[in-house]
């Protein structure tokens, strides 16, 4: 259910190392389900430096309107630009074609701050969220 | 401890979101809020919505009493007509929005929103100690409300009419005009319970639908029914997009005792001949002298979902109202909202900006309802 190939925040989003320092991020099943149906992705544009634990862009939905915090410290290499037209890949495919940014991290070394899919899905059985 | 529908076994197993809504229970979403709304325009959909008040008054001066509560002449309404209305308070603040059905000359079921019903029974409770022969009763927990919505709702409920045979009332049921009902007077082989039906032409979605008031075991049958019928179970997120696409308002949100049918926009509502109800003569004098603010319709030109508590500010960013209710909508692949503004400030196609999260977004008052299905 939580893929092992990713590291978690507690904010819920997740982490997927590509290649050495690149790595593809975006937000949990959890977290879309929490959502609903989302209607507007707003993200940080190509080349902007994002900070681990600092809001990042705004997932809106039907119902509310929520923060993104980035897992990572790094700099943005690519946006999913089917989210502008196709927000609703974040319900359908969280950990898949509903990915937000690449990003080239700063270093690798911050990849121990998160949690793995084991603690995460603790975290989430622990109702603390 | 919430209150629970009788369907509330029928949410879990459908694996509906639920919520706390006004002390029940309720299920937000089944699938999804935009899809269900989809299907309710597309299709049909349907809703329980036995949360709401049923409040059955009846009594020789049932009629006379109700005109002393509700901004509508009661005593000249036809048997199996409803009618949408207010009760106001003594400055005509609208304490609830409600629909009052006529059942027979001395027979009325009012309808009201489930959040005001301890309110509304509190109110009609006071206006009663001046009536001898009237009495009230609250059937909510008692009888089922089901919303059949869209524009296979006629279809759909015929197919379920002519599976239960209730052929002598098909054509009756299909003739309905917008708020007319028709009331079955069904025997049960117990002769000491009577189960309830009472099919009504009436909605909160802006299309063409139903409403079903019943005994419990007719809307469990009905409701296992319906999820044979090929129409969707929606839930309040839902209602709550159709009906500000339909320009809809909500009590709690839209309106409340602190404003008037005039600002909320619907003094159609009100008929002016009837002079009993409580806050006729403020109503009367705010006529006169006019409002000082006004319900409105916007539509977003960014792409941004208006929120409950954003501030409305003209091109010149003064500070001329807020947002009572706003939403993405999925028939018109844009974002809307009500709110109210000064009402120097209320003309159609006025530019004006939305403020909240830190950020200001452009939007233009425009006339409601947003969505207005075609006529067929």
């Amino acid at each position: 259910m939580i893929p092992t190939d990713c590291y978690y925040t507690k904010e819920h989003e997740w982490v997927r190392v590509e290649d050495a320092t690149l790595v593809v991020i975006g937000i949990t099943d959890f977290a879309q389900d929490q959502l609903g149906d989302v209607i507007y992705v707003n993200l940080p544009e190509n080349g902007s430096e994002i900070n681990q634990s600092a809001q990042m862009g705004e997932a809106e939905s039907v119902k509310a309107v929520s923060d993104l915090f980035s897992p990572v410290t790094g700099t943005v290499v690519e946006v999913n630009g089917n989210l502008q037209d196709a927000p609703e890949l974040v319900n359908r495919d969280p950990y898949g074609d509903g990915w937000m940014l690449k990003v080239e991290l700063s270093s690798v070394e911050q990849l121990a701050n998160l949690l793995s899919a084991d603690q995460y899905g603790k975290y989430l059985d622990s109702g603390e969220h | 401890m919430l209150l629970r529908t009788p369907f509330a076994e029928r949410h879990k197993i459908l694996n509906a979101k639920l919520i706390p809504f006004s002390g029940w229970e309720m299920p937000i979403q089944y699938k999804g809020i935009i899809d269900e709304a989809n299907v309710v325009r597309k299709l049909a959909g349907f809703f329980d919505v036995s949360h709401m008040g049923r409040i059955e008054i009846f009594g020789d001066d049932a009629g006379l009493y109700l005109e002393k509560v509700l901004t509508v002449s009661a005593t000249k309404m036809a048997i199996a007509s409803a009618k949408y209305c207010f009760i106001l308070n003594e400055n005509a603040g609208i304490i609830d929005d409600v629909v009052i059905y006529r059942n027979s000359y001395s027979k009325y079921l009012l309808i009201c929103n489930a959040s005001n019903r301890e309110t509304v029974i509190h109110w009609l409770n006071e206006i009663l100690a001046e009536f001898k022969n009237v009495s009230l009763s609250d059937l909510t927990f008692k009888t089922v409300m089901i919303a059949l919505q869209g524009p296979s709702a006629r279809k759909i409920l015929s197919d379920y009419l002519k599976k239960v045979n209730y052929y002598d009332s098909l054509e009756s049921v299909l003739n309905l005009n917008p708020f007319q009902f028709y009331e079955y007077c069904l025997r049960s082989e117990n002769s000491e319970y009577n189960p309830r039906l009472i099919i009504s032409r009436t909605g909160y979605t802006g299309e063409d639908g139903f409403e079903i008031i019943a005994s419990k075991e007719i809307g469990l049958c009905f409701w296992d029914d319906l999820l044979q019928s090929g129409a969707s179970p929606c839930g309040l997120g839902s209602r709550d997009v159709l009906r500000l696409e339909a320009g809809l308002r909500l009590h709690g949100n839209d309106m409340d005792q602190n404003v008037n049918p005039i600002q909320a926009g619907l003094s159609r509502f009100v008929d002016w001949d009837n002079f009993h109800f409580s806050g006729y003569q403020e109503l009367l004098r705010l006529n006169e002298i006019g409002i000082d603010k006004r319900l409105v319709g916007f539509n977003m030109l960014t792409k941004a979902i208006p929120r409950r508590g954003y501030l409305i500010l003209d091109s010149q960013k003064n500070i001329i109202g807020e947002v009572t209710s706003g939403s993405h909508s999925p028939a018109l692949n844009m974002d809307i909202g009500m709110g109210y503004i000064a009402d120097s400030h209320s003309t159609i196609g006025d530019d004006i900006v939305l403020r909240g999260r830190g950020r200001d977004f452009d939007a233009c008052v425009v006339k409601m309802p947003f969505y207005r299905r075609s006529s067929n």
